[in-house]
């Protein structure tokens, strides 16, 4: 009995596997061959697909989440919408501002699991520490996916998840008692957070009130990770983390944040000033992820006299 | 070695709790099932959500398995979970969320990892499976993008080898067909 058309291919297929050349197959059946070429083609085309790939930054955050989870199975932890914090649509955001604290507990949850993360190796690149080889690479990845956000919540969320990131890698290299690259962590934790308050300076009214409730909340997390950093790091670095602490503070507050309709200068701090390149709308121009936003020796997100009602 | 000969060791593992071996077992399985959950829905959004759940409900699945129920195909067991969250996601998807609303922004992200060279064929074959029917959709994520043998995708599917068989060659049919259209758009 001669072969069904759908044994034919499934048999090619199956010698191509092997390492059959397509040709050869074809040879095998010339009866069939005009039918079959353009199936076996497709087939080695869709061999591309298989590049497709989540994204880094999710790949990371679904495994330290998952690994939280699995220490406390039993913990409420909202699943749905869980890794939406790092790319909303802006009416999205609005409908879920009321999960704000619970998505931003996540980013508590990340910093304090990505050293477990940090420790297996399996992000190596994601998560390399500022000194590291990897890190330079690390941050041009995060601009890619700046430059690849069009939206201003987005680039909001991305930089509330960096500035996360920056706090991770601060706590791992204190923690090996590399002072240097801690506060360098440190001074890129400050200045996330201040592209973040200006990009939020440049949003619309309504979504700049709930992206400023996404601000407060993460902000809420990190001066926890901020004030256990600073009981254990050594004097010399005390006072930049207690500079990066009051300017978490500051930040996010209703005064620091631009008025929607004043072109989206914020109004003081970040240091708009001394980084006109700093975003403070969608359209201006990103600048590269992890560059402080002042001078090195600046306060991060900004020094002190320019954070308005700082004595 | 043969990164799926680790799987037993490693769900024995975890399945008494051991986190880093589940850790392990999430690294090898992530990619393909964010794959298999994406090309079934064309969200990326929600793809990464539903690829969150599929590992969460395997944590609970396996540590509140009883031992004397052994999973027979790991692979198969993990796809099948997606399956089913797709199908779920699928059921209950708003009438007002379209299907076709601007797929490619939706996979934006998704196709960082691609090749710039390949992205032109690339985006074509997606297309094509976005408006296949599910079961061929499902047929050609698991044979071609996925790279699983017909023995794998029957199990999968619930399906003799033979069906699927019959199954690919009309899916591949239909989507040489569908892509001869996207070409000519």
């Amino acid at each position: 009995m001669s072969e069904t058309m759908e044994e034919i291919l499934a048999n090619c297929m199956e010698r191509m596997e092997t390492g059959v050349s397509l040709e050869a197959c074809l040879a095998e059946y010339p009866a069939a061959a005009a039918e079959l070429e353009p199936l076996l083609r497709m087939t080695q085309q869709m061999k591309r697909l298989t590049k497709v790939a989540p994204r880094p930054a999710f790949a990371q955050y679904a495994r330290t989440q998952l690994e939280d989870q699995l220490v406390s199975p039993r913990k409420a932890v909202p699943f749905k919408g869980l890794f939406r914090h790092t790319r909303q649509e802006p009416g999205t955001l609005l409908q879920k501002r009321s999960n704000a604290m619970g998505m931003f507990k996540l980013i508590l949850a990340t910093v304090l699991a990505m050293s477990v993360t940090t420790a297996t190796g399996a992000y190596a690149a994601n998560a390399s520490n500022p000194g590291d080889v990897l890190h330079g690479l690390d941050l041009a990845m995060e601009n890619v996916q700046l430059n690849l956000t069009s939206d201003v919540s987005g680039k909001v969320q991305l930089r509330l998840e960096f500035a996360s990131e920056r706090l991770a890698e601060a706590q791992a290299t204190f923690a090996n008692n590399d002072v240097a690259d801690g506060q360098e962590a440190v001074n890129e934790y400050g200045a996330e957070i201040s592209a973040a308050t200006q990009l939020i300076g440049g949003a619309d009214g309504a979504n700049q009130e709930a992206l400023t409730s996404l601000l407060q909340a993460a902000q809420g997390v990190h001066q926890d990770v901020l004030t256990q950093l600073l009981a254990t790091v050594p004097d010399q670095a005390k006072d930049g983390i207690q500079q990066a602490l009051d300017a978490s503070k500051h930040h996010g507050k209703p005064d620091d944040i631009g008025n929607p309709n004043d072109g989206g200068k914020p109004n003081g701090s970040g240091n708009p000033a001394k980084n006109p390149n700093k975003p403070g709308n969608p359209n201006d121009p990103v600048i590269p992820t992890g560059v402080p936003a002042g001078p090195p020796s600046s306060v991060p997100g900004g020094p002190p006299d320019h954070v308005p009602g700082k004595p | 070695m043969n990164p799926q000969s680790k799987l037993p060791k490693l769900l024995a593992l975890a399945a008494e709790g051991d986190r880093q071996s589940f850790g392990e077992f999430y690294a090898l399985h992530l990619n393909e099932i964010y794959r298999y959950i994406l090309f079934r829905i064309y969200d990326d959004n929600e793809a990464e959500d539903l690829t969150a759940k599929v590992f969460l409900e395997a944590w609970e699945n396996l540590t509140g398995r009883q031992p004397s129920h052994q999973i027979k195909n790991i692979r198969a067991w993990i796809y099948r979970i997606a399956r089913n969250k797709v199908v779920d996601y699928l059921r209950t998807r708003k009438p007002h969320e379209p299907l076709d609303d601007n797929p490619d922004k939706k996979l934006q992200s998704a196709w960082l990892e691609t090749e710039l060279d390949d992205l032109f064929i690339s985006q074509k074959l997606a297309e094509g499976i976005r408006r296949l029917p599910p079961n061929y959709q499902e047929i050609i994520i698991l044979r071609f993008i996925n790279q699983m043998s017909h023995a794998e995708a029957a199990e999968i599917m619930n399906i003799t080898e033979s069906h699927v068989r019959v199954l690919q060659y009309r899916a591949l049919r239909h989507m040489r067909d569908l892509v001869f259209e996207v070409n000519n758009e």
